[in-house]
């Protein structure tokens, strides 16, 4: 041992330095303790939070995201998005009248088929002499189900109305102009045979009056022209009075396009039509 | 949050009060000869040994072995006293009647060993103390000092000739 170690080896740490240092440190680490204690509470608060907002993330997603889209067109316009277990999470109108009708009718939350025979069962909508045309446009991947469930409301199937499934691009370019699938489908027709025909113009119309321009052109039946009303017993009507309408108004469209357009258009439509609404 | 979430990881793996006593028993003494070194306080010396051994129950990192933990308790310790000193040298420097005082209370018998080394300039004393009572070479000294190996020979040459010319005798070749 040289002589600093012989000098140093006396220096020690006293028992009172060490005691009071572990005391120091004994209170430093239980505080941190408790603070680790609390922090782990607050961490299982956060925790429990995070799962609880997911779960209401599922909820949401289960009840309150839209999935499907039902277009309903009579003399009022309305769409409604359907979450992914059928109930109303959104009702549309197109026009003032629409909005305020379902305003008091509170769709939001009742199931599709329910949705629908309340709007069906309100003479705003449709009126009860059956005279109003019922168009019903479906988007969803469960198409079928939904035409199914629609078609068996009490409301369609007093008032023979049309029910399809469209897809993305026809819902889509009918909400750009401000339409609902069904009416945008019966504009697109109808500008077919009519170009000057706007979309101011069949907006502002009902669907049985869009209907009647349409069997201008086609002959046809108003109503009796639906996929789900018997075909047998329309198509001979809808092929007699086609016939003579349409060969009529293919001489009238001979002068502009010529007589293969006239005579192919008429043929088709006499037909075509019939089966297809 | 992520800042809330380290804390509390920091926390979890903070060294338990069994591992702190256990330090204190092994490493108390070290600790308090590098603060005789420097600190005439006995207050000062309490502030020290608790920074020292709080920054070690709060070190998150692993030593290797016990070497590697004595060496990061050196380095600490000495620049904990260099933070001290740095704030209040005018209240804390050292007389030489005061050098004198300390070496006797502590070691009556080579209180003049004591005194010399308490005597010379700060740089020297840690080198001298973990060369000659530590056991470390020049390459471990400047390994846990953070220095260059030739300036702790340096340190050591200088350290030596004044506790020659001030004790005499060939022991500090």
């Amino acid at each position: 041992m040289n002589k600093i170690q012989e000098a140093f080896a006396p220096v020690t740490a006293d028992a009172a330095l060490k005691e009071k240092t572990a005391e120091f440190l004994h209170q430093k680490i239980s505080a941190r303790q408790k603070l680790f204690k609390m922090r782990m509470r607050y961490a299982a608060a956060v925790l429990v939070m995070v799962l609880m907002l997911s779960g209401g993330f599922g909820a949401r997603f289960l009840f309150w995201i839209p999935v499907s889209y039902i277009g309903l067109d009579a003399d009022g316009s309305v769409s409604l998005s359907l979450s992914r277990m059928d109930t109303v999470v959104a009702a549309e109108g197109y026009s003032e009248e629409d909005i305020q009708l379902l305003n008091t009718l509170n769709l939001t939350g009742k199931n599709y088929t329910e949705a629908i025979e309340t709007l069906l069962q309100t003479p705003e909508f449709m009126s009860e002499s059956g005279e109003s045309a019922l168009s019903v446009t479906v988007l969803s991947d469960k198409e079928e189900e939904l035409v199914a469930g629609i078609q068996g409301c009490q409301g369609y199937q007093r008032n023979s109305g049309q029910c399809t499934g469209v897809d993305s691009e026809i819902w889509e370019a009918a909400q750009e102009i401000g339409m609902p699938a069904g009416k945008y489908r019966a504009y697109q027709e109808l500008v077919s045979y009519d170009p000057t025909v706007t979309v101011e113009e069949c907006q502002n119309m009902t669907m049985r009056e869009l209907r009647e321009k349409i069997a201008e052109y086609t002959g046809e039946s108003v109503l009796g022209s639906g996929e789900h009303q018997g075909q047998g017993q329309n198509q001979g009507k809808n092929q007699g009075e086609g016939q003579g309408q349409n060969q009529g108004k293919g001489r009238q469209q001979d002068q502009g396009h010529g007589q293969g357009q006239g005579q192919g258009s008429g043929n088709g439509k006499g037909r075509g039509n019939g089966a297809e609404r | 949050m992520a800042v809330a979430f380290a804390e509390t990881v920091n926390e979890a793996i903070m060294r338990s009060e069994y591992e702190a006593n256990l330090a204190i028993e092994r490493y108390a003494d070290m600790v308090r000869r590098i603060c005789f070194l420097h600190l005439k306080d006995r207050q000062d010396t309490e502030d020290i040994f608790q920074t020292v051994f709080l920054k070690y129950i709060l070190y998150s990192g692993s030593f290797e072995n016990e070497a590697h933990e004595k060496a990061w308790l050196i380095r600490v310790t000495v620049n904990a006293c260099k933070d001290l000193l740095k704030g209040f040298y005018r209240n804390h420097t050292t007389s030489i009647e005061s050098i004198a005082e300390t070496a006797e209370e502590a070691a009556p018998e080579h209180s003049d060993v004591l005194e010399a080394v308490l005597a010379l300039p700060k740089k020297y004393k840690d080198v001298v103390y973990l060369f000659y009572y530590e056991g470390y070479t020049a390459g471990e000294i400047a390994e846990i000092l953070k220095k260059k190996e030739n300036t702790i020979y340096t340190l050591l040459a200088r350290a030596r000739k004044l506790l020659k010319e001030k004790l005499g005798g060939a022991e500090y070749e």
